[in-house]
C-alpha cells in the first residue's frame, strides 16, 4: 500500500487513499478468506472497490466474481532459479500495488525522467482499482528438474488426463505459471497482466492468454447467477464464499493432504482452466425444447425442469404425465450434479469470451471455464469424465485449451511469492 | 514522432513513415537533411530524443572524453559499413545487370547486411532509406517500387528484366549517396542508444516475423546485421552505461550473449544463416523471447547515457 494511488495522481486525492487504507484494515480481520469481501470506502463508489492482497488465501478465488478477466499462462525461459525468484518477488510488489490502485512501480509512469522508459504503461492511470485481484498459479512443469523444486511439487499437481472429445490446441494449453487478473473494468485487468508480463522479459514468455468479458459464475450469495453465451444460467449450485466449511472441504488444500516437503501449500488450491469453444450458430438455431433438455433447466428462470425457481433443488426422479423424467439422464445439470458424483463439488469461476470471428464468419466464442478445487484429480477429473462421456451439451461445444495450476496460499505481511516458492 | 524534425515532405517521405519513425537522429554536415535538423533542434528543447547539433555550427552539448570515445568509435563503424555497402552493392548490381540470377541471389543477403547494420543512420538522410530498402506495401499510389526489395522480388519471384537493370543502377547511385552522407555524420551518445533501440524495434517488427524478406527468406541475415549494429553501438556506450548503472550494463551484456547464443543455432557455414522458412514455430518463439529480453534492457540505455 505504499506509493501514490492512481486516482490521487489525477487530483482525486485523499478519498482514494482512504479507501485503500480501509481495505487494508478491514480485510485483515475478514472472515474465512481475506480478499473475499472487498470495500469501496465510505464513498461507496463501486469503482473504488479494493480487495486485500494479503491474507490466508489468495484473492481472486472466492472473491465475488468480477466482470472482466485477463488470464495469462507463461513459460519460464531461463534456467536461472535466482532470476525466477527475483521476478516472483518483484511481481508480488507490483501486484500488491496495482490491486490497491497504484502504479506497478512507484513513479512508474513518468518518474524516470524524459529519457527513461516508463516502468508503468499508464493506461490505468486515471482508473480506480475496480476490485482488481491478481492470483498466481504454478503448473506441473515448474517442478521439473530446472529449478530444484521437484520435491516441492504436491502430488495433486499433475497434468489432467485426456478426455473423450478433447480438441486441445497446445498453443492454448499448459504453462509453467499462470496469472489471473480480474476486475470490474477490463482495462484495469489488462493493464495488470501487461505490466507483469513486461517485468518478466528474459525470465518468462507468454504461452497463451485469454480475455474474458463477462462472468459466468457467482461466488457469493449476493451475486445473481449470470448466463453463459448459450443464454443459460449454469452453476447455480456453485460453492459460495459465505460457506467456509464447504470451501474447506472442497476448495482449500488441507495440511492433511500434503507430505511434509509440500506443507507450504496448505491453504492453496488447484486451478483448472479449460477453453471451451461454443458452436454458437448451431445452438442459436436449436429450438427451445432441445436447449432446455440439454441443460436440464428452463431458459428464462433457470429452474431445474419440473421445478419453478432457479434455486429449487432438482428432482431427478420426477416424471411428467407421460412417464418420462423431467430432467434427462444426459442433461448437463444432472451429470454435473453432486448427487451423481459422490458428493463432488467444485468452485466455478469462469468467464464468457469471444476472440472475434473465425474464417467462416462464425463467432469464436465460448466459456473460459475456471474451477478451483482441493483435489483436481479427485473432483474435476471425475466430473469432466462423466460430462465428456454423456453430456448432451457436447454436441454444441468443444474443449480447445486446458491447464492446471497450483495456486499457493495467500501471503502474510512481509512474505512474497519468490520466498514462498523457493524459501 | 517527437524525434522527427520537420523537413521536406515528399510523397515518398510520407510513404516511408513507418521506417522514418525508426530513424536515428543524425546530423551530417552540409547535407540535405542537415538544415532541417538544425531548425528542429532549436524548436524542441524538451524533446526526449533531441536531434544532435551539427558539429561546428550551433552549440551542441560538450562531450566528455568518454562520450567522445564512444561516438568516434561508432562513427568509424558507420563509415566502414557504408563503404562496405558500396562495394557489396557494386558486385550485386553487376550480377543483376549481367543477368546472373544465381550469383545475384547469393550476393543479395550479404550486400544488404551492411545497410541493415547502420539502417537508423541511413534513415536520417532524406528518403534514402525507403529508396534503398522500401517494401512494396510501403508505396503510395503512383510511386514506383525500387531498391533492394524490388530486386529481391525480381530475383526470386518475377525474374530479371530490362527494368531490373535500371532499378539496379538507381540502387547503386542511392547507396553511393548514402555512403557520402555517412562520411560526414556526427553523433551524440544518446543517438547511439536511440539507434540501437531502433534496430531492435526493426528486428521485432520485421525480421523475427519473416516480413522483411518475403521472397528470399533471408531474414536472419538482416536479423544478425541489425543485432551487430545494435551491439556495436551499445558496446561503444558500455563505459558510460557502467558508470551510471552497472547493473544495467551487466544485464545488457548477459542478454546480448543469450540472444547471440540462440541466433547461433541457425548459422549455416561460416557466415550464412538458415532460411526463415526453415525455422519452426518454436525456433521463432525462442528467438523472440531472447530478443524481447535484450530489448527490454537495451531500451534503458538512453536514460543511462543522457
Amino acid at each position: 500500500m505504499s506509493g501514490v494511488s492512481r486516482r490521487s495522481m489525477v487530483g482525486l486525492g485523499a478519498g482514494a487513499l482512504l479507501a485503500g487504507g480501509l481495505a487494508a484494515t478491514q480485510g485483515g480481520s475478514g472472515p474465512a478468506a481475506a480478499g473475499a469481501f472487498g470495500t469501496a470506502g465510505d464513498g461507496a463508489n463501486p469503482a473504488d472497490l479494493t480487495y486485500d492482497f494479503r491474507g490466508e488465501h489468495q484473492a481472486g478465488i472466492v472473491t465475488e466474481t468480477q466482470e472482466s478477466l485477463h488470464l495469462v499462462a507463461l513459460d519460464v525461459v531461463t534456467t536461472d532459479a535466482d532470476a525466477l525468484r527475483d521476478l516472483l518477488t518483484a511481481w508480488t510488489d507490483a501486484a500488491e500495488r496495482m490491486t490497491q490502485g497504484s502504479e506497478a512501480v512507484a513513479g512508474g509512469v513518468d518518474g524516470g525522467g524524459p529519457y527513461g522508459v516508463p516502468k508503468d504503461t499508464g493506461e490505468a492511470l486515471d482508473l480506480a482499482p475496480h476490485g482488481l485481484t491478481i492470483t498466481i498459479g504454478y503448473g506441473p512443469d515448474l517442478f521439473d528438474d530446472r529449478f530444484g523444486l521437484a520435491d516441492r511439487r504436491p502430488s495433486g499437481l499433475r497434468d489432467l488426463p485426456p478426455f473423450a472429445g478433447d480438441r486441445l490446441d497446445p498453443r492454448r494449453s499448459g504453462g509453467d505459471l499462470c496469472i489471473q487478473a480480474c476486475a470490474n473494468d477490463p482495462q484495469v485487468a489488462v493493464h495488470a497482466v501487461r505490466n507483469l508480463v513486461r517485468m518478466g522479459f528474459g525470465v518468462v514468455q507468454v504461452r497463451w492468454s485469454q480475455l474474458g468479458f463477462g462472468r459466468t459464475s457467482a461466488t457469493s450469495t449476493s451475486q445473481p447467477t449470470p448466463r453463459n453465451l448459450f443464454g443459460f444460467k449454469d452453476g447455480t449450485a456453485n460453492l459460495k464464499a459465505e460457506d467456509p466449511a464447504a470451501l474447506a472441504e472442497h476448495v482449500w488444500i488441507d495440511p492433511a493432504d500434503l507430505r511434509s516437503a509440500t506443507a507450504r501449500w496448505a491453504g492453496g488450491t488447484y486451478q483448472v482452466v479449460r477453453r471451451i469453444r461454443m458452436r454458437i450458430e448451431i445452438w442459436d438455431r436449436t429450438n427451445l425444447q432441445e436447449q432446455e433438455l440439454v441443460f436440464g433447466r428452463t431458459k428464462r428462470e433457470g429452474a431445474p425442469l419440473g421445478q419453478a425457481r432457479e434455486f429449487d433443488a432438482p428432482d431427478f426422479h420426477a416424471t411428467a404425465l407421460d412417464g418420462a423424467a423431467h430432467i434427462d439422464a444426459r442433461s448437463h445439470v444432472r451429470l454435473a450434479h453432486a448427487d451423481h458424483l459422490g458428493g463432488i463439488k467444485i468452485l466455478r469461476r469462469g468467464y464468457n469470451f469471444t476472440d472475434g470471428s473465425d474464417d467462416l464468419g462464425h463467432l469464436d466464442a465460448g466459456l473460459l471455464f475456471i474451477a478451483f478445487c482441493r483435489d483436481a484429480h479427485g473432483q474435476f477429473v471425475p466430473m469432466q469424465r462423466a460430462l465428456a462421456r454423456a453430456d448432451r451439451l457436447n454436441e454444441y461445444i468443444e474443449h480447445t485449451g486446458s491447464a492446471i495450476f497450483l495456486c499457493p496460499p495467500g501471503l502474510r505481511g512481509g512474505e512474497d511469492w519468490g520466498r514462498q516458492l523457493f524459501g | 514522432m517527437p524525434l522527427l524534425p520537420a523537413r521536406r515532405v515528399t510523397p515518398r517521405r510520407l510513404a516511408s513513415r513507418r521506417l522514418a519513425s525508426r530513424r536515428l537522429a543524425v546530423v551530417a554536415t552540409a547535407t540535405m537533411a542537415g538544415a532541417a535538423l538544425l531548425s528542429a533542434c532549436s524548436t524542441s528543447s524538451a524533446d526526449p530524443n533531441p536531434a544532435p547539433s551539427a558539429s561546428g555550427t550551433t552549440a551542441g552539448p560538450t562531450q566528455s572524453a568518454q562520450a567522445r570515445k564512444a561516438t568516434s568509435t561508432y562513427q568509424r563503424y558507420v563509415k566502414a559499413e557504408a563503404a562496405a555497402l558500396v562495394t557489396g552493392t557494386e558486385q550485386f548490381v553487376a550480377a543483376v545487370k549481367a543477368g546472373d540470377t544465381s550469383r545475384a541471389k547469393a550476393l543479395y543477403p550479404t550486400a544488404r547486411s551492411h545497410f541493415e547494420r547502420i539502417e537508423p543512420v541511413a534513415a536520417s538522410f532524406g528518403d534514402l532509406d525507403p529508396r534503398i530498402d522500401g517494401r512494396e506495401d510501403g508505396l503510395e499510389e503512383g510511386e514506383t517500387f525500387g531498391g533492394y526489395h524490388r530486386l529481391e522480388k525480381d530475383l526470386w519471384r518475377t525474374g530479371l528484366t530490362a527494368e531490373s537493370s535500371r532499378v539496379a543502377d538507381q540502387l547503386l547511385a542511392d547507396v553511393e549517396l548514402l555512403a557520402k552522407e555517412a562520411q560526414g555524420a556526427t553523433f551524440q551518445p544518446i543517438d547511439l542508444a536511440n539507434g540501437s533501440k531502433a534496430l531492435l524495434d526493426e528486428m521485432a517488427s520485421g525480421k523475427v516475423t519473416g516480413e522483411e524478406e518475403r521472397y528470399s527468406h533471408t531474414d536472419l541475415y538482416d536479423f544478425a546485421a541489425n543485432l551487430d549494429g545494435c551491439t556495436t553501438a551499445l558496446a561503444a556506450l558500455t563505459p558510460m552505461i557502467t558508470a551510471s548503472d552497472p547493473t544495467l550494463a551487466a544485464t545488457i551484456a548477459d542478454r546480448q550473449k543469450a540472444l547471440e547464443k540462440v541466433l547461433a543455432q541457425h548459422r549455416t557455414g561460416r557466415d550464412g544463416w538458415q532460411s526463415y522458412t526453415a525455422l519452426t514455430d518454436r525456433d521463432v518463439k525462442e528467438l523472440s523471447a531472447a530478443l524481447d529480453a535484450y530489448s527490454e534492457a537495451a531500451a534503458q540505455a538512453a536514460a543511462a547515457v543522457a
